[in-house]
């Protein structure tokens, strides 16, 4: 079965970003999910941060401190070869879940 | 993020704290900026940007949980079930473990010698450049001779295009004079100035000997007779570095300080060496390893000294030289020693080069190598026993097992289990293997103490590092394959197919294989150990042409008195000391004694050798005071025994042993015959048998050794038999006290070393075989276990796989008494199959050990039958257990569990 939560989902939003814009700091990361969903999706900024932490524990991020555009001391994160990988498991798991959503809401 | 950054990780939780706080901070602020762009005040920006992220604190403890934690927590999860499953079936646990120990501890043992004896580089300054010179006299078959001081010069100044130079040594023992008047005994090497340079042996106080110390002789002097060493002043000392602590307290105004305090000055201390500097050759160089004193040696170039054979000599290659080029420049040097002297040319005397290293462990090379061999098919072993009790194991686990996985644990999960279980063991048996290496190398020390690279074999981190690549690879060896079998996706299969075992079917050839070649090498191992205990035992019971029981000897050294009639009448002194002993049987002395490590060669022939010198023969000498043969108690054949009126100069008598007799006179008798004798002058001398004796082992108990002549002290000029013994009432051990104070008392002058009873030479001239014999029972018995351990196992598994054949089988009438047959003719069959292997390999392997036996065949039918007895009793107790198994299977259980 597909492994959809939550917190797949936030995994899955940042894996994509980072996988379209490359190395990318946190608050950058919030910023595109923003823009790129037309402000349709805003997360609890936060929350992101665990997340970041825990997708480079797993190998899927490495991380590197650098200067911001701002010049500002930042910690860019950047995909690995497994996170890319795992930002196509993800992908083709969200697809059957919004699938059998939909399906459900078709029957409903 | 790697391992060791999460392991660096826990270590740091400071710096990660501060690093998550920027992070954070970088955010809040950032956001608190677009904020204030977008027109909100600062307070209100502020206010939102925090509004927006949440609460920074607990954030920030999350992600700090998150990044330490090690990640570990499965592993450390793995293990603790591990350790569980071990628990509950402690024997298999303690079987694996020990079955590992035996293989790493065995096989780490003999890398520690392999790493000290083959690997280390010798301890000297670039070691790979020095070779070792020595003379071969092709005419004579005599090799690896050392050379004289004028062949040394010649050598050291016609090979000047290869080398860097040569050294030359000799070591020997040196009686000082203390200032107190006492004596004391020392050991001593003999050097040319330029040795420690040569070698890179460090001086740590004063200074290293100068060419000025003693000067290389110039020109040719033809004297003809040998040099006198008369100089007035004694050549520089150089002390060693532990004889420094010992004897002076490690005092440095020793320098300048004479070394003996005695009417002849003695030399002058003048540097003290760096710790540890030893003198590395093999037992048959007779070189003394650690000399307490080296003393500069002035080299003589006389010819008369040309048949004085006694320098070692080492070589230093310059930069880029091969071995070949060096060989033909020295080959050179000896081809102009052969046109210019006689006894070169006579002898076909040639110069032969080796590497020091190899020079050093010629001799143990071959054992070193087969004991590798052994130590690694054991080990070899010893992993496919494991992986076969493992694979049992998992078999009862199947089940289980594929339970687990259709509750979701995945492939790799089960893998992971399988491999913390397999490496628990692994660090198990490895840490009590180190273990027992360790015991096992402490006793080779002390079992080999004259093979220097031997005795100072030590387990050290290099070893350590060995271990744990041992215990790395045997995990992988024996964890692999099981873990691979369980984690097959075929668990529908399992889970249908009830009590069948599916991981069981395979690979029983395999298996089959494995066992008859553990039964096979351990057989040929015991057989080895067999011929060595019989060597053992034969040679205990060999006579040695002495009675060593109740016998005491020691060294005694006094300061030379001027004439032999001095020495004779001190000689008797001691002699009526002794005696004065109660319980003291017999007393005598004797240079060299028997089995003390030492032997004086000597030329003889009868009437023929004087017309043609060529005829003169080599044999060994004794010089004995009367009353020898009587209290070493070596029978006399014929003739009479020394009284103390031959024990005088002008007496030219002397007494043979038995294999002189025959030799020179064959079919008849020996006694009031002549032989010719070059000892005493450089011309051959006659002298008179009076007497035949029993052949004495001297040298080695193994062997029988050459032909010995017997000289009276008095011929010789008196007080050169040192070497005394007494035959004692009780046990000799008794009397060391009381004989070292009356000999004190007799006279303060008098040195007295190597106090031991004769028994103790006895023991000591048994030892190689007494080490071979426990290697290879050592080995041997491992082996065996092993052997047992493997077909334990796998009859176990072909029990478990056949019990519903068995089932079937008693269901049809079979009677249990049929099926333990069975399973036990199984086991006979993979036993019966092993012995044969196993008696090819033996008649082929054991021709390598034959220089280690003693009046033992190689074919020893005894050994062979004896040994095909045990592996009988052996495999019927390993097929014991799974045969009973087997028989108390229960029909019907066994038929419905299909």
């Amino acid at each position: 079965m597909a492994r959809s939560d939550l917190q797949g989902t936030l995994d899955l939003l940042v894996l994509k970003t980072l996988s379209q814009t490359g190395p990318l700091y946190g608050y950058g990361i919030v910023l595109h999910i923003q823009s790129a969903s037309d402000d349709l999706l805003r997360i609890e900024e936060g929350s992101l941060y665990p997340a970041l932490h825990r997708m480079e524990q797993r190998g899927w991020l490495s991380s590197q401190w650098s200067l911001s555009e701002t010049n500002r001391k930042v910690k860019y994160y950047k995909l690995t070869a497994a996170g890319r990988k795992q930002l196509e498991t993800a992908e083709r798991d969200f697809e059957q879940l919004v699938k059998g959503v939909r399906a459900i809401f078709r029957y409903a | 993020m790697s391992l060791l950054k999460r392991m660096s990780n826990l270590r740091s939780r400071f710096r990660i704290d501060r690093e998550v706080k920027d992070e954070l901070r970088a955010h809040i602020e950032m956001r608190t900026e677009d904020n204030i762009a977008d027109g909100m005040s600062p307070e209100d920006a502020r206010r939102n940007a925090l509004l927006r992220f949440g609460n920074p604190a607990v954030i920030r403890e999350k992600i700090v949980t998150i990044d330490t934690s090690f990640g570990g927590e499965k592993l450390l999860r793995d293990i603790l079930y591990a350790f569980r499953q071990f628990q509950r079936h402690p024997t298999f646990a303690l079987t694996v473990v020990g079955t590992l120990a035996l293989g790493i501890g065995a096989t780490v043992a003999v890398f520690s010698v392999v790493h000290s004896v083959l690997l280390r580089p010798l301890p000297y300054r670039n070691p790979d450049q020095l070779v070792v010179a020595y003379g071969n006299m092709v005419q004579r078959s005599a090799s690896d001779l050392p050379f004289s001081s004028p062949d040394f010069v010649d050598l050291k100044r016609g090979a000047t295009r290869m080398f860097e130079g040569f050294a030359g040594l000799r070591t020997g023992k040196l009686l000082l004079q203390r200032q107190d008047g006492g004596l004391e005994q020392v050991q001593s090497a003999t050097v040319t100035t330029n040795f420690f340079g040569l070698l890179g042996g460090r001086i740590v106080l004063g200074r290293d000997f100068r060419e000025e110390d003693a000067p290389l002789p110039s020109g040719t002097a033809d004297a003809a007779t040998p040099t006198q060493t008369t100089q007035s002043t004694a050549p520089p000392a150089i002390l060693s570095y532990e004889y420094w602590q010992r004897r002076y307290g490690a005092s440095p105004s020793v320098i300048g300080q004479r070394l003996s305090s005695g009417p002849d000055a003695g030399s002058e201390i003048i540097g003290v060496l760096a710790p540890g500097f030893e003198l590395l050759f093999p037992p048959k160089s007779d070189v003394e390893r650690n000399p307490d004193v080296w003393i500069a040696t002035r080299l003589s170039y006389n010819n008369a000294d040309r048949k004085t054979l006694m320098y070692r000599v080492i070589g230093r290659l310059k930069d880029g030289v091969n071995l070949t080029n060096a060989q033909s420049e020295v080959d050179g040097v000896a081809s102009e020693l052969r046109r210019n002297f006689p006894l070169w040319q006579t002898t076909n005397g040639h110069i032969q080069l080796q590497p020091m290293h190899q020079y050093l462990i010629a001799e143990l090379k071959p054992s070193i190598y087969a004991l590798m061999g052994a130590a690694a098919f054991l080990l070899l072993i010893a992993c496919a026993n494991v992986a076969n009790l493992m694979l049992v194991r998992m078999s009862l686990r199947e089940r289980e097992l594929a339970v687990r996985n259709a509750l979701g644990g995945g492939r790799w999960d089960l893998i992971r289990q399988v491999m913390a279980e397999a490496s628990l063991l692994a660090v198990a048996g490895t840490l009590i293997g180190v273990g027992l290496a360790w015991i096992g190398v402490r006793e080779l020390s002390n079992f080999a103490p004259n093979q220097p690279l031997l005795a100072s074999t030590s387990i050290d981190l290099t070893v350590v590092g060995f271990a744990v690549l041992f215990c790395v690879v045997s995990a992988a060896l024996f964890g692999i394959g099981p873990a691979l079998h369980v984690s097959r996706p075929a668990l529908m299969v399992v889970l249908r197919s009830g009590g069948q075992n599916s991981l069981l079917s395979g690979g029983r050839l395999l298996r089959n294989t494995v066992v008859v070649a553990e039964i096979a090498l351990s057989f040929a191992l015991l057989v080895g150990g067999g011929l060595m205990l019989r060597s053992f035992l034969r040679l205990q019971q060999i006579d040695p042409g002495f009675d060593a029981q109740s016998l005491l000897t020691f060294q005694i050294l006094y300061p030379q008195q001027s004439t032999p009639e001095q020495r004779s009448a001190f000689t008797h002194e001691i002699h009526d000391t002794l005696m004065g002993i109660s319980g003291v049987k017999s007393a005598t002395a004797a240079t060299p004694f028997p089995l003390a490590d030492q032997f004086f060669p000597i030329r003889w022939g009868t009437e023929q050798a004087m017309s043609d010198p060529s005829r003169f023969q080599s044999a060994d000498y004794q010089i004995v005071l009367p009353g020898y043969f009587e209290t070493l108690r070596t029978p006399l054949i014929a003739g009479r025994t020394f009284t103390d009126a031959d024990n005088a100069p002008s007496r030219n008598l002397v007494i043979i042993d038995q294999l002189l007799a025959e030799k020179a006179f064959p079919h008849e008798s020996a006694i009031g015959k002549r032989i010719l004798i070059r000892l005493r002058t450089p011309e051959p001398e006659w002298v008179e048998v009076i007497g035949v004796a029993a052949h004495q082992r001297d040298t080695s108990l193994a062997e029988m050794g050459r032909e010995e002549i017997y000289l009276t002290d008095g011929f010789m000029g008196h007080g050169f038999a040192t070497r005394w013994a007494i035959r004692t009432s009780a046990n000799p051990s008794t009397y060391t006290e009381i004989v070292r104070n009356r000999l004190t008392q007799l006279s303060a002058q008098t040195v007295l070393t190597e106090l031991r009873p004769m028994s103790g030479l006895v023991e000591q001239a048994q030892a190689t075989t007494r080490l071979a014999f426990v290697l290879i029972a050592a080995f041997s018995i491992v082996a065996v276990l092993l052997a047992t351990l493997g077909i334990y196992g796998v009859l176990s598994t072909s029990v478990r796989q056949r019990t519903s054949e068995i089932g079937v089988r008693m269901a049809l009438g079979a009677t249990r008494a049929k099926v333990f047959g069975l399973i036990v003719g199984q086991g006979l069959k993979l036993g019966a199959y092993g012995v044969a292997a196993g008696f090819v390999i033996a008649l082929f392997l054991s021709r390598w050990i034959r220089s280690l036996l003693v009046e033992t065949k190689i074919v020893d039918p005894l050994t062979y039958v004896g040994i095909t007895m045990i592996f009988c009793v052996v495999v019927a107790f390993a097929s014991w257990f799974p045969a009973r198994r087997a028989a108390s299977v229960e029909p019907m259980r066994a038929l419905r569990s299909e």
